[in-house]
C-alpha cells in the first residue's frame, strides 16, 4: 500500500508513492520548495482523514499557516484548530534528535499512521559525524514506527554533498529526492531527480517541476515515462528462444516484466541466455 | 504533452541516425536533461561524458559571453558538437568522425530552436 | 484554397511512416494536389509513401521527387518525409511522359500539357545516373569516341561532340535545362511561367534522380504539374543585372567570383571537350591540387552507396550570344573524356571563364526573391539552391528573417539552382535565352498563390 505524496505528478514516478511507515528526505537548498513539499505532503494526509506533525525549525504556527495561506490553502487553519494538525517550532540550540521533548511532541500527535514532517533536519544534525550515523538509524527507526515521515534536508551552498551531516541522512532515509534550482527562469531550471526508492520502481532522470498558486508544486513527465516503458512479453520471448525457465525465475522474470523498465528485453535475453 | 516527451520526440530521430553514437541535453550545470545513447560495446562513451559534463559551464560562457555558436571537438574517430539552445541548456551530439554532418547540423539547428522556444518562459 | 503540410523528420522508417500514416489520418479536407517529397534518409522506400498517399488520395493530381530539405515556418529538414497537400479552387493537372530520349520526351510531354495554364512545374533529371549495364556502355563510349576525338582536326571534333550529345539524349543521361524549358515554353506559346524542377542530388544513387506523377515512376522521364489561376512566379539570382556585351557581363561576372580565369573551351551539343586544350578533368586537376580523379570502379562504388558527390565550387562559365546572360557549369573529377553539360551549349561564347564559387551577398541575397511578393498572396511555394547548405550551413537559417517579412503562409524546398522561364524577363545576369534563366547555384525560385 502506498501513501500518496500530495504533489501532482510525482507518485507516478515513484511507482505509485511513498511506501508506508519510511523516511523520505527532501535535498534541496534555499528556494527550491521544500517547504512546500512537506505541506502538500501533510495537506494530501489530512484531506484523507489522517493526522499530521509538523516540527520546524524556522517558524512558527503562524509562519507556517501564513505560507499555505500565501498559495491558498485555507483548510489549513481548520486542521490546525481541530488538532489534526499539530504544528511546533523548536530551537536547534535547545534540542537535538535525541532529545525527548521533540521525540514527545512527535508521538503526541502520532498514531502509527500519521504523516511527519521535519522541516528541515540539518540543524539538528548540522554537526553531526560518522561515529553517530546510529543514533541517527535509531532515530528514523522510531519515525517509522509512527508513521510516513518526510524531512527537508538543506543541499550546501558549495554544492559539496560530502558533509556527514548530508551524507548519513540520504543513506539512512528510505526515499531520498532532490530538488534543484538554477534560477535563471527557464522550464528546467527546477528539477526534481529521484535519487533513491527503496523496495519500489522509481522513475529515472530529471523531471521538470513548477510552483503554482492554489496547487503547489507540479511535476511534469508521467507521459515521457509511459512512453519509454517497454512491454515485454515474456512468454514471447521463452518460446523463441526455446529455454526451459524454472517456475522460481519465471516469477522473477514476470515481475521484472511489470516493471517495464528500459532495457527489460534486452537483460531477460541475457539471462536466459545463460540458461542454455 | 510534457515538455520532457516533446523534447524526446525531437532529438529521438538523431539517437536513431546510425553514425550517432550519443544525443544529450544539459543543463548549466552539468546535468543531463535528456540521454540517448546507443549500446555500443567498441565505443566508450560513458568517458566522454563525464568530460563533456566538465565541459558545459565553459562552453555556456564562451556562448554567452563571446558568441560562440557551436563547439567541435575531435576524439580518436569521434567527434563531439555543441550546440547553445538556451542560457541553460546546451545540445551535444557524439558521432562517428566520418559521419557527414553537413546537413544533419540543419536538423540539429532546427531541434535546437524548436527546444528552445519550449524551454524559454 | 486550403494547403496542409504533413512532415515527420524520423529517421527510423517505420516511425516515419506511422507518423506521416497518423497525420493523414487527422487531415480535415480531402487535397487535389499531393506533393510528395522525400529525402537521402528515405527515398528508398519511395513505394510504401506512395502506396499511402495513392490509398489516402486516390485521385488527386500527384508529383513526387527527392529533395535535399524542406522549409517549415520556423526549421529546415534534411531527413524524413514532407507531403505539401492543397485543396487547390482551380483547375489542375499532373501531365507526364517516360520514353526514349530526353528531347523526344520533353517535346511529347510538352504537347501534352499544351496551352491555357498559368503556371507549370515541370519536374525532369538534370543528369540521370542508370545502372551498372548502361553506365558501362556510357563509359565504353566516352572512351572510344574521345580516342577518335583527341586524334580528329576542329570540324571533325564539333561531329564527334555532337554524336556523343545525341547518344547522352537517346541514353537519357541528360535533360539539359535550357532546352526543356525552350521546349516547353514553345508547347505552352510561350506566355506560361515554367519553374524547372531540374533534379540532381547532392550526392547520387543508381537510378537518381526519380521521379513521381500521378503514383507512377516516371523516371527518366520528365513531369509537370499544371495550372490554371491567379498565380505568379518569380526569380533571383545572387548577380546584378547582366551586361549588354559579353566584355560587360565577363567584367561584372569577375567582381562577383573568386579566382576568375579566362579560358577557351572546345564544345558542342552537351558535352565539353577541351579546355585549353586539355581533356577537362585534367585541366580540373591542374588548377586544384588535391583533387584526384575518380577511377570507374570508384565511381560506381559511390554511387551504389548513393554517395557519389555532384557538387562542386569549381565551374566553367558561359555568356549567351543571344542575351550576353551567364551561366555555368560545376567541373567534376570524374573518370570521363567529354564533360557532360546539363545545359545545351550551342548557345554559348566558346570563350569562358574558370572560377570557385562565392556568394556574394550572403544568405539573405538567396531570399531576396521575397521583396517583389504581393500582400494579397495566400501561400508561398519556393525553391533554393541546395548547395546554399555547404555555403552557409546553420547561417542558412537567416533567410527566416526575410521571409517572415513578407509572407505568413509559406513551404520551401532546398533543390539543385531551380531555372525558370518567364514571359515577363527583368535583365538578371543568369537569362540565358530570351526567358530562360539558369545557373549552377545561388538560384531562388518562387511561387506565389493569390487570394481568388
Amino acid at each position: 500500500m502506498r501513501v500518496e505524496t500530495g504533489v501532482f505528478g510525482l507518485d507516478s514516478l515513484l511507482g505509485g508513492g511513498l511506501r508506508k511507515n519510511t523516511v523520505t528526505v527532501i535535498l534541496g537548498s534555499t528556494g527550491t520548495g521544500k517547504t512546500i513539499f512537506t505541506l502538500q505532503f501533510l495537506m494530501k494526509g489530512l484531506e484523507k482523514g489522517e493526522n499530521g506533525v509538523y516540527v520546524s525549525f524556522d517558524m512558527d504556527e503562524k509562519g507556517v499557516l501564513d505560507t499555505a495561506l500565501s498559495l491558498g490553502w485555507e483548510e489549513v487553519k481548520d486542521y490546525i484548530e481541530e488538532e489534526r494538525l499539530k504544528v511546533r517550532r523548536f530551537f536547534a540550540e535547545n534540542v537535538s534528535y535525541l532529545n525527548n521533548e521533540l521525540m514527545s511532541f512527535i508521538m503526541s500527535g502520532s498514531d502509527g499512521n500519521s504523516r511527519i514532517v521535519i522541516d528541515s533536519f540539518t540543524p539538528l544534525v548540522s554537526s553531526l559525524s560518522y561515529e553517530m550515523r546510529n543514533d541517527v538509524n535509531w532515530f528514523f527507526y522510531k519515525l517509522r514506527s509512527l508513521g510516513t515521515t518526510v524531512i527537508t534536508l538543506e543541499e550546501p551552498l558549495s554544492g559539496n554533498l560530502d558533509e556527514p551531516s548530508v551524507t548519513i541522512p540520504l543513506f539512512l532515509g528510505d526515499t531520498v529526492l532532490q530538488l534543484k534550482n538554477i534560477g535563471y527562469g527557464e522550464a528546467f531550471n527546477r528539477t526534481l531527480r529521484i535519487i533513491k526508492h527503496r523496495g519500489s520502481w522509481h522513475a529515472e532522470g530529471v523531471f521538470p517541476y513548477r510552483i503554482l498558486d492554489g496547487v503547489g508544486i507540479v511535476v511534469e513527465g508521467v507521459d515521457y515515462i509511459e512512453v519509454r516503458r517497454e512491454k515485454v512479453d515474456i512468454d514471447s520471448i521463452i518460446r523463441k528462444m526455446g529455454v526451459k525457465v524454472p517456475e522460481d525465475l519465471y516469477k522473477k522474470l514476470k515481475k521484472m516484466c511489470d516493471a517495464g523498465m528500459a532495457g527489460t528485453e534486452e537483460a531477460i535475453k541475457t539471462i536466459l541466455r545463460s540458461l542454455k | 504533452m510534457s515538455l520532457l516527451l516533446r523534447i524526446s520526440e525531437l532529438l529521438e530521430p538523431f539517437s536513431s541516425d546510425p553514425g550517432i553514437y550519443m544525443v544529450v541535453l544539459h543543463r548549466i550545470d552539468g546535468v543531463p536533461i535528456y540521454v540517448k545513447a546507443k549500446r555500443d560495446k567498441k565505443v566508450k562513451l560513458t568517458t566522454l561524458l563525464y568530460w563533456l559534463e566538465g565541459q558545459i559551464k565553459e562552453v555556456l560562457y564562451y556562448i554567452f559571453t563571446r558568441n560562440l555558436s557551436e563547439a567541435s571537438f575531435k576524439f580518436q574517430d569521434m567527434v563531439v558538437r555543441m550546440y547553445p539552445v538556451s542560457k541553460t541548456l546546451v545540445l551535444s551530439i557524439i558521432a562517428k568522425d566520418e559521419t557527414p554532418l553537413y546537413k544533419l547540423d540543419l536538423d540539429l539547428e532546427s531541434a535546437c530552436r524548436e527546444i528552445s522556444s519550449l524551454v524559454i518562459v | 484554397m486550403r494547403v496542409n503540410i504533413v512532415h515527420s523528420s524520423e529517421i527510423d522508417i517505420r516511425k516515419c511512416y506511422a507518423e506521416i500514416k497518423n497525420k493523414l489520418e487527422s487531415l480535415d479536407f480531402e487535397p487535389n494536389v499531393v506533393m510528395l517529397f522525400l529525402t537521402e534518409s528515405t527515398w528508398m522506400f519511395w513505394k510504401a509513401f506512395n502506396e499511402l498517399l495513392k490509398k489516402k488520395f486516390p485521385n488527386a493530381q500527384m508529383m513526387g521527387i527527392v529533395i535535399e530539405g524542406y522549409v517549415l515556418s520556423r526549421t529546415i529538414h534534411t531527413r524524413g518525409v514532407c507531403a505539401l497537400l492543397m485543396d487547390y479552387d482551380g483547375d489542375v493537372r499532373v501531365f507526364y511522359e517516360k520514353g526514349k530520349g530526353a528531347t523526344k520526351t520533353v517535346e511529347k510531354l510538352g504537347n501534352k500539357i499544351g496551352k491555357g495554364w498559368d503556371l507549370v512545374i515541370l519536374a525532369f533529371p538534370a543528369a540521370y545516373f542508370p545502372g551498372k549495364i548502361r553506365l558501362g556502355i556510357t563509359f565504353f563510349n566516352d572512351r572510344i569516341m574521345y580516342g577518335k576525338f583527341q586524334k580528329a582536326d576542329y570540324e571533325e571534333k564539333i561531329r564527334i561532340m555532337e554524336k556523343y550529345s545525341k547518344y547522352l539524349d537517346r541514353a537519357n543521361s541528360v535533360f539539359p535545362v535550357n532546352r526543356t524549358l525552350r521546349i516547353v515554353a514553345e508547347r505552352t506559346g510561350y506566355d506560361t511561367p515554367i519553374v524547372g524542377l531540374n533534379l540532381l542530388p547532392l550526392q547520387a544513387a543508381t537510378s537518381t534522380p526519380f521521379i513521381l506523377a500521378n503514383y507512377r515512376l516516371v523516371s527518366p522521364g520528365a513531369a509537370a504539374l499544371c495550372f490554371k489561376g491567379k498565380i505568379n512566379a518569380y526569380y533571383s539570382d545572387i548577380f546584378p543585372e547582366r551586361g549588354k556585351s559579353f566584355e560587360e557581363t565577363i567584367e561584372i561576372v569577375k567582381s562577383r567570383l573568386a579566382n576568375v580565369e579566362d579560358v577557351k573551351v572546345t564544345k558542342k551539343g552537351l558535352v565539353i571537350g577541351e579546355i585549353n586544350g586539355m581533356k577537362p578533368v585534367d585541366f580540373l586537376l591542374e588548377k586544384v591540387r588535391g583533387y584526384e580523379q575518380l577511377s570507374e570502379d570508384e565511381f560506381k562504388q559511390l554511387l551504389d552507396k548513393g554517395e557519389l558527390q555532384t557538387f562542386t565550387p569549381y565551374g566553367i562559365g558561359f555568356v549567351s550570344r543571344e542575351t550576353y546572360g551567364f551561366t555555368a557549369l560545376g567541373l567534376l573529377p570524374y573518370p570521363i573524356n567529354f564533360h557532360p553539360c546539363i545545359f545545351e551549349l550551342d548557345y554559348f561564347y566558346e570563350d569562358g571563364v574558370f572560377f570557385g564559387e562565392h556568394y556574394k551577398g550572403g544568405v539573405r541575397q538567396l531570399v531576396r526573391v521575397f521583396e517583389g511578393v504581393k500582400e494579397d498572396a495566400e501561400f508561398h511555394f519556393f525553391v533554393i539552391d541546395s548547395q546554399s547548405i555547404f555555403s552557409f550551413g546553420r547561417g542558412l537559417f537567416q533567410i527566416f528573417d526575410v521571409i517572415k517579412l513578407y509572407s505568413e503562409n509559406y513551404f520551401g524546398i532546398l533543390l539543385q539552382s531551380p531555372p525558370i522561364y518567364t514571359p515577363k524577363p527583368a535583365n538578371f545576369m543568369t537569362e540565358i535565352e530570351k526567358g530562360i534563366h539558369y545557373f549552377a547555384a545561388g538560384n531562388t525560385v518562387l511561387i506565389e498563390f493569390m487570394q481568388k
